[in-house]
């Protein structure tokens, strides 16, 4: 489903973000990808959704490169950011019906998608209120079902677990897992070890730019814990 | 408190004009943008001198040498007024640190004197402007002692303090009115053109002077009847007059100590209902009662279209800075059935005055339009939420397409109301009837392509406050004041030249238009082949 291959990013001034990164994410699979701070991994997840360019590598999202074909390769995903920035004068609902217009989702299909997630996700009532009274949490919320609405074949969040009430984080596990058993995959940063050990069948650990681990969660961890594993590559030199 | 003042308003500046950033050698688009918009500034700074210079020059050619301090002064008076009444609102009220700097240890009064600060070093530039220029014009044509330098010193110092507490004043009252409502933001636009708009219309019609002063037996009198106009209009104007012409320490001492207190009060004022103020604008009713009903669905472009007209309409700041075009348009077009053509006659002094006028109209209205170019500014407004129309699948072309098609549904329609009532007061045949209407009607087709080339090469998504795009960018700057100017710029071909001959001229011009709004539509699907807004 999402296939990185060599991929580089220096930004302005030198400093290179990530080097040289190889990363698979089949149909089905739960990917966390982790690493501490300034890591590389916004950089990595910007640059798959067609939001940073780069000059270094190959990104294909269902064999569709984000370079050549941005247009088509978007819209088979979603992309849901650490801070959802959401257009603050338009209501809720406003912003889910403009984002179900972009991906051509069918009238009635989007209303009941729309229905269902806001149900799930308790923020029914709240849909006809403008964004800018939003708390983060509710952003968070909005974004989410956003990202969901037209059943994307690869969805993609930074940190998104920031935010979210412990009901709302269970609901988007769900949705996650749910997801993947249609045969979509999840590619998410987190700094959750926990949540990532528990959610994800595979895991990628990035430093400094560099990809240290990556491969099936029970693979990599053995009979240890995603902890120790973590701070086993942090402190690699 | 006066060093927490000088700290944050410090500060302040640093983050508005981004000073940081500036200094940052990687930031070499950055650097660029800073070095055209000081360009842009000087050059707008050199022609307000000039403009001032003149007009003083003028008044004393006139022989009415003492008018210029209170005619300075209301000039000056006058441009703070509108400027700071249009900013008060996200630069007093409202601001996105707002709830940084209320948690910090300091008093209502010092963030609200570091506020005030920065308007009153900004509004300062524009009196040093306007009044300097005319105190030269002023010495040349009169004989001044040396009290006059020191007193017209103190008079640029004091000139903003006055306009600057009205205007916020004014501003304060709209939000406050508005943040009582629910769909606050919505009022104080309403509010705010409403005043606006009456500005306008009392310039023209109650600040113009009467027909009768223009006939060659009142111009004796003329000096006379405009002190006697900004007196009344400006009554702080009558002590400053008397402060420089008589050199009267006891009404500079009037006009300075009636600044200074008036400012005082406003503070006090202010620090009491601040907190409220703006509580009420930061928060927003909520209802939480939403009900789904069945969604209907639209083109990408649509749905661009829609969500670009709301974020127009959703700020005040927006509508009314870069509304202030098809406004004036309308008000003008309006307020021309109630100038006589004596009048028009006696403001040209040429021959063909009217065949002259009739000509020119279409380009004043091109200009006028052309300054509501809101594309110039609304790929910049994304702001922080660029990512969702860079992640989402959406061709660049059609975001482009989208905003210009906001652009013009402003402007078309405001265009064609105002052309036809200057073509139904003015056009004396069909044919000059047809350029009145069509020529703005065509130029509009070229505003929203010009705006957005203009933002896609200068954008930037990194702001604070969306005041620091609309009035204070490059892109705003050179969009908006360009195609005002473009716009106009054949009505001062027409003034100058007046052998020109008008019927070959008009359809050069239109073909002019049309071919730079195709060359600039070409450049921007090529931009947009990048991918990436």
């Amino acid at each position: 489903m999402l296939t990185i291959t060599n991929f580089s990013k220096t930004y302005k001034g030198g400093k290179k973000a990530v080097d040289n990164l190889s990363l698979t994410v089949e149909s089905g699979d739960i990917l966390g990808f982790i690493g501490h701070n300034g890591a590389g991994k916004s950089t990595t997840i910007k640059s798959v959704v067609g939001i940073l360019d780069f000059e270094e590598g190959e990104i294909k999202i269902n064999d569709i490169s984000i370079k050549e074909q941005p247009i088509k390769a978007k819209q088979m995903m979603a992309y849901i950011p650490d801070n959802p920035d959401l257009y603050e004068h338009l209501t809720g609902i406003q912003y889910l019906n403009f984002i179900a217009d972009i991906f051509g989702v069918d009238s009635k299909e989007r209303t009941l998608r729309i229905e269902s997630y806001a149900e799930d996700f308790e923020i029914m009532k709240d849909l006809g209120d403008l964004i800018a009274s939003y708390s983060h949490g509710m952003k968070q919320k909005v974004a989410i079902i956003a990202a969901l609405i037209h059943r994307p074949k690869l969805l993609i969040l930074d940190e998104p677990f920031v935010g979210l009430d412990p009901k709302a984080a269970i609901t988007l596990k769900n949705a996650m897992r749910e997801l993947c058993a249609q045969g979509s995959a999840v590619f998410f940063s987190t700094h959750v070890l926990e949540v990532a050990e528990k959610l994800c069948n595979k895991i990628a650990i990035i430093k400094s730019g560099h990809l240290m681990a990556n491969g099936p969660t029970q693979e990599l961890i053995k009979d240890s814990s995603l902890e120790a594993l973590f701070m086993e590559v942090a402190n690699e030199k | 408190m006066k060093n927490k003042v000088l700290l944050l308003s410090r500060t302040l500046l640093i983050n508005q004009l981004k000073l940081n950033t500036f200094q940052s050698k990687g930031e070499i688009r950055n650097r660029r943008r800073f070095y055209l918009m000081l360009a842009v500034g000087i050059f707008l700074c050199l022609m307000l001198m000039v403009y001032a210079y003149m007009m003083g020059m003028s008044l004393a050619m006139m022989g009415i040498t003492e008018i210029i301090p209170a005619y300075g002064l209301i000039m000056a008076s006058a441009f703070i007024l509108f400027f700071t009444m249009l900013k008060s609102n996200g630069t007093l009220f409202a601001f996105k640190d707002y709830e940084i700097m209320m948690s910090l240890p300091l008093t209502t009064r010092t963030i609200i004197f570091s506020r005030f600060l920065l308007m009153y070093g900004l509004n300062s530039l524009m009196v040093l402007l306007v009044m300097l220029p005319m105190g030269i014009a002023y010495i040349q044509y009169s004989s001044v002692t040396l009290l006059f330098y020191p007193i017209w010193v103190v008079g640029m110092l004091v000139a903003p303090l006055f306009p600057t507490t009205i205007a916020a004043t004014i501003g304060a009252i709209i939000v406050w009115i508005a943040s009582k409502f629910r769909y606050s933001n919505a009022l104080s636009t309403v509010l705010s053109l409403v005043l606006l708009v009456g500005i306008l219309v009392l310039s023209f019609v109650g600040g113009g002077l009467d027909e009768s002063a223009w006939t060659t037996q009142n111009m004796a009198n003329l000096g006379a009847t405009i002190g006697d106009m900004i007196n009344k209009s400006y009554p702080l104007a009558r002590y400053y007059t008397e402060a420089v012409v008589n050199s009267s320490l006891v009404s500079l001492g009037i006009f300075v100590g009636t600044s200074v207190l008036w400012y005082g009060v406003f503070i006090l004022v202010l620090a009491r209902k601040y907190k409220q103020i703006n509580t009420a604008l930061m928060t927003h009713q909520t209802h939480s009662n939403y009900q789904l009903t069945q969604l209907h669905n639209a083109s990408p472009l649509k749905a661009l279209y829609k969500k670009e007209l709301k974020r127009f309409l959703s700020s005040t700041v927006y509508v009314l800075n870069v509304g202030v075009g098809v406004i004036m348009a309308i008000v003008l077009s309006v307020a021309a059935f109630f100038v006589s053509d004596d009048m028009i006659i006696s403001m040209f002094p040429m021959d063909n005055a009217y065949q002259m006028l009739e000509s020119m109209l279409p380009f004043v209205v091109c200009g006028m339009v052309g300054m509501s170019c809101t594309a110039a500014v609304s790929l910049s407004l994304e702001g922080k939420n660029i990512w969702i129309l860079q992640s989402l699948p959406i061709h660049p072309m059609t975001i482009f397409q989208s905003k210009m098609l906001v652009n013009l549904s402003i402007i078309l329609p405001t265009a064609f109301i105002s052309s036809l009532l200057l073509s139904i007061r003015f056009a004396s045949n069909f044919i000059s009837a047809l350029y009145i209407i069509s020529i703005p009607l065509i130029y509009c087709l070229f505003i929203p392509v010009w705006g957005m080339f203009i933002d896609i090469n200068m954008h930037h998504y990194d702001w604070v406050s969306e005041t620091a795009i609309v009035k204070q960018s490059a892109n705003a700057l050179v969009g908006l004041l360009g195609s005002g100017l473009i716009g106009l710029s054949p009505a001062i071909v027409i003034l100058f030249m007046s052998t020109l001959n008008v019927e070959v001229f008009m359809p050069i011009v239109v073909v002019i238009f049309l071919m730079l709004t195709g060359i600039l539509y070409k450049k921007i699907a090529k931009a947009s082949q990048k991918h990436l807004v």
